[in-house]
């Protein structure tokens, strides 16, 4: 090859390694992004790519993938229910029929100082958000005992429907008294050969119609008035049993089982905004004057993440419609301070 | 110009080459009762992806297994492992109680575990730990 044509190729090799540099480095800029791809975070994508603003909906680690796992019975316009799978994927498809984009991934930081907001994820790529929709919904909370961390993945369970074929012919304990721990102890039943509900009490805190499912399973027994005080054997790395401690009598007896699913209840997935929105002593974010506006102008919260009273779908998604709208109007009004 | 075509020709084929060299390593072997020896008797690292189809967390992890394999698939041996239809004991052999499951086993003894939903980010460093603690 003579010299001239070593130059060329030199030059075009430059060009496109200026080329190539210079869109590696370009930033992403969204209008709205959401975070959390829920009922509430959905329908808040459906609003906002409706009216015409860029929308990317960052779906995380799914935190209520118990909750999707069962039938809604109470979801308007579907008259023999919808399973939560369903629910959010005829959501999902109406999001992306307006052009919304979902993406996976964790959010590693978020800095909300200033506009547009910094959302940092967990591979390192920072995406720049006008306005933010935080639509994190609830996780669960764990018993609290040391032995229950350790033996995560090895016999404490964080999902009853990838698990519960595990536990075939087995014996499992559930640990809770809401609608959650007794649809796990009703799944775990077409699996395992014997199930025991440890409500942590007296009493179930449960809606009847469960209660009732629950009593006519044979292979489905309670435990009254015990709570669970260790989970055995975390030196094994194993589960091999529970030890618990009597509310009343004050026994302490060690009660064998394969695996734990723990069903103790929920709590808002808000950890990445503390110290940043305001928030209730549960960790409920906090918003204001009848609309989805938090402490921080341009920045939203819809779902359960925000609502410590009534945790439904029905009201998840009127919330994500809520903050959709707040969000347009925010924008808009931000144009026309601009424009002025 | 010639020059040009000649280069243009050569960078296929060897990008051609590259790419079936990659394929040929980068194979995830789907575990059974026939090939479960693989295990045991690999030299390399092998990483066990133990999953359900019907399993959301499975379904979320497996792009990222994908990925990772893609990175990592001369180095490693990726190997996964459906428990629905699994007729080997593995499961119990390795008192595998939850899925999804990752498993780096080495010398047919497991060496790390990982349960849940899993970052790419936290994959790849458990993986570049291990790798660096043998050399």
């Amino acid at each position: 090859m003579n010299k001239s044509g070593c130059m060329c190729i030199r030059r075009l090799l430059i060009f496109l390694l200026i080329i190539s540099s210079s869109l590696t480095a370009e930033e992403r800029h969204e209008q709205v992004v959401i975070l959390g791809s829920g009922p509430s975070g959905m329908s808040a994508a459906i609003y906002t790519a409706r009216a015409n603003l860029s929308t990317l909906v960052l779906e995380t680690a799914p935190p209520e993938e118990e909750e999707l796992s069962y039938v809604i019975d109470n979801y308007p316009g579907f008259p023999q229910g919808i399973s939560g799978f369903q629910l959010q994927q005829k959501m999902r498809e109406q999001a992306t029929r307006f052009g919304a984009k979902i993406e996976q991934g964790d959010v590693k930081a978020i800095d909300l100082s200033h506009r547009p907001f910094a959302v940092t994820m967990e591979e390192g790529e920072t995406i720049y958000a006008e306005t933010l929709i935080v639509a994190l919904g609830t996780i669960a909370k764990p018993l609290g005992i040391e032995s229950e961390k350790s033996l995560t993945g090895y016999g404490v369970s964080l999902c009853t429907v990838c698990d519960a074929f595990l536990y075939t012919n087995k014996e499992v304990v559930v640990v809770g008294d809401g609608d959650l721990a007794l649809q796990e102890a009703l799944t775990l039943a077409n699996y395992a050969s014997k199930i025991t509900l440890i409500p942590q009490g007296g009493a179930l805190k449960a809606s009847k119609i469960i209660q009732n499912k629950l009593f006519s399973n044979p292979k489905i027994q309670i435990l009254w008035n015990y709570q669970v005080a260790d989970i055995k054997d975390p030196i094994e790395k194993n589960v091999t049993g529970v030890v618990l401690k009597g509310m009343i009598s004050n026994d302490v007896k060690f009660y064998p089982c394969d695996g734990v699913f723990v069903a103790v209840g929920t709590k808002p997935n808000s950890d990445l905004f503390k110290g940043q929105l305001d928030m209730d002593q549960n960790g409920y974010i906090i918003t204001k004057d009848h609309t989805m506006h938090t402490s921080v102008p341009g920045v939203f919260a819809a779902g359960n993440i925000a609502d410590p009273r009534y945790r439904q779908a029905v009201i998840a998604a009127g919330m994500g419609g809520m903050a959709g709208i707040d969000a347009f109007l925010y924008i808009k009004n931000l144009e026309k301070e601009e424009a002025l | 110009m010639r020059e040009l075509l000649a280069i243009f020709l050569f960078s296929f084929a060897f990008l051609s080459f590259a790419v079936q060299a990659k394929d040929l390593d980068s194979e995830i072997v789907e575990l059974s009762s026939e090939n479960q020896e693989i295990l045991f008797s690999s030299s390399k690292l092998i990483i066990l992806d133990i999953y359900s189809p019907k399993c959301r967390y499975c379904q979320k992890l497996q792009p990222v297994f994908a990925d990772i394999h893609e990175e990592y698939g001369h180095l490693c041996q990726f190997v996964s492992l459906n428990v629905r239809e699994d007729d080997t004991s593995i499961c119990s052999d390795f008192k595998v109680k939850n899925i999804p499951t990752i498993l780096f086993i080495q010398d047919g003894r497991e060496i790390s575990r990982f349960t849940g939903l899993i970052s790419k980010t936290k994959f790849i460093a458990e993986i570049k730990r291990i790798l660096n603690e043998d050399s």
